[in-house]
């Protein structure tokens, strides 16, 4: 019996690193994209960004950039050509205190969080302010620096509420509904400053969980169902294949597949909606398919896929090429 | 005869402002050149980070002294700059910064103030007035090093308005746990002109 145990405990250990501990640090990428364009340069000029953070697609397939530093909403074509911005430094209606994350509603309205101003506001797409949400501090329906805002499809509005460490889900109208997460490490559903969320093509959530290093996703009800991100995504950063070294911005696309931006190891990561490694595009550089910290992604209906540029102040544009089997 | 005069006053033109703001020159060149703006610098680990930065840059701003504050995230700095006769505490800056999620290392100010003697130590006395008229005295140690030598040296007058820059450390004294912080200075310029 005794020697049965003996034997058992190094088949454990080699089945462990055969099937875990290897795959952590050796995962093999599905897809490949290709660089496509690439529009900005560092100014305050139209067309240029001053810590750009933040994309968005609306319905007809122009592209908007929150502009964090210079306090405005950039509005571009497909191609990145220049057709509109909006904002200046302020608190009233209208202006904006470093807008970061934005999000279109399905009924096309631009939801922009204001970082400095603790609330979310809410645009046409022209850049008239049809309101705002939200106001100082730690109580429910209060934000702490709102990093990230998404829309789901009743309406229902989530922020990620980056110094409360908490996620906040609202009504349409903008009336506090609950919280999804709260404050903590290593544990599931602990959040430690999460910067954006998304909402998964079956109504789920899935949070960045910035400095947790990895991404978690709840159900429509705000259950937790599971994360990623490092070994049992228990918060350690990593440079490897499916590690993190904060997520700062979460996407989806028309499949359900996540892209993570994962702002350190200067890439993007994608995922399957249950959190599988797919593929990672680009890495650290100024070059065409590199990044300097990227913040954010859109993806548009043809599965382009723009990326925020945050150092390089640019948005970059990738196609996907080609499917390994 | 005419022609005299006029060539006396323009020289005089001429020379006066040169010997009238040469005790600042000459203390400049003795402590290098210095930007004359009140500030204090907070170098941050961490700062690459717009998350961490902006929101560091949210709570800073919420300090009633500041008038101005910068986010450097390329050099991972703060600088803040005062309201007009307001003075900003050490401790203040400290306690945003880690308020923001992050642990301030060096500490710079640029500060204009009076050389006084104080239980037997060189302090700069700084003045100020809050929001609601209250004054109040701030009292950094200087370093007893030789630029301090040299500052005292090149002042005409005790009772001079003094620019120091310099780097802050916490050193408690016993005689000066009230605001225990010492500046080491790198930087001075005599801003009293030759009267």
């Amino acid at each position: 019996m005794k020697r049965k145990i003996l034997l058992a405990i190094p088949v454990f250990i080699i089945l462990l690193v055969v099937f875990y501990i290897i795959p952590l640090f050796f995962k093999s990428d599905k897809e490949t994209y290709r660089f496509v364009s690439t529009w900005g340069s560092e100014g305050s000029q139209p067309g240029q960004f001053s810590g750009p953070i933040g994309v968005a697609i609306d319905k007809a397939g122009f592209i908007y950039v929150s502009d964090a530093e210079n306090n405005r909403i950039q509005k571009f074509t497909s191609d990145g050509a220049f057709v509109a911005e909006w904002g200046s430094e302020g608190d009233e209606l209208g202006q904006l205190s470093r807008p970061m994350h934005i999000t279109f509603s399905p009924d096309g309205k631009l939801y922009v969080a204001e970082y400095l101003n603790d609330r979310i506001q809410i645009f046409d797409t022209e850049g008239n302010s049809l309101g705002a949400i939200g106001t100082s501090g730690d109580e429910p329906g209060q934000f702490d620096a709102p990093g990230g805002v998404t829309v789901d499809a009743q309406g229902n509005i989530y922020v990620a509420d980056f110094y409360n460490h908490r996620v906040q889900k609202f009504s349409k109208e903008g009336k506090f509904l609950s919280l999804i997460g709260e404050s903590g490490q290593v544990f599931s559903g602990k959040l430690h400053y999460p910067t954006d969320i998304t909402i998964g093509n079956d109504g789920s959530v899935y949070v960045a969980d910035a400095y947790n290093y990895r991404v978690q996703h709840f159900s429509i009800a705000g259950k937790f169902l599971r994360k990623w991100g490092g070994p049992l995504g228990l918060g350690i950063p990593g440079v490897w294949k499916g590690w993190f070294k904060v997520a700062t911005g979460t996407a989806v696309d028309s499949a359900g597949n996540i892209y993570v931006a994962d702002f350190y190891n200067h890439r993007i990561q994608k995922f399957s909606p249950k959190g599988d490694y797919i593929t990672a595009l680009g890495e650290a550089g100024n070059g065409e398919g590199q990044f300097d910290r990227p913040t954010d992604i859109a993806i548009d209906q043809n599965g382009r896929v723009y990326v925020v540029d945050f150092g390089n102040n640019r948005i970059q544009v990738f196609q996907p090429e080609s499917r390994k089997r | 005869m005419k022609t005299r005069k006029l060539r006396t006053w323009i020289t005089a033109a001429f020379i006066m402002p040169a010997l009238l703001i040469s005790p600042v020159v000459f203390a400049a060149e003795k402590g290098g050149k210095a930007d004359l703006k009140p500030k204090v610098t907070v170098a941050v680990d961490g700062l690459t980070c717009p998350f961490c930065a902006y929101g560091l840059e949210k709570r800073i701003k919420k300090l009633s002294a500041v008038r101005e504050s910068t986010i450097n995230i390329k050099k991972g700095t703060v600088e803040l700059f005062p309201k007009k006769g307001q003075h900003i505490e050490i401790d203040a800056v400290k306690d945003a910064v880690k308020s923001g999620g992050f642990t301030p290392r060096e500490i710079r100010v640029a500060l204009v103030g009076k050389l006084v003697e104080w239980n037997g130590e060189t302090v700069l006395s700084i003045v100020s007035t809050d929001e609601k008229g209250q004054k109040d005295e701030t009292k950094y140690l200087l370093k007893a090093n030789e630029q301090l030598k040299k500052l005292k040296a090149s002042m005409k007058s005790p009772d001079e308005s003094l620019f120091i820059a310099g780097k802050v450390v916490k050193e408690t004294p016993d005689k000066h746990t009230d605001h225990p912080y010492t500046i080491i200075i790198e930087k001075y310029l005599a801003l009293s002109k030759k009267g």
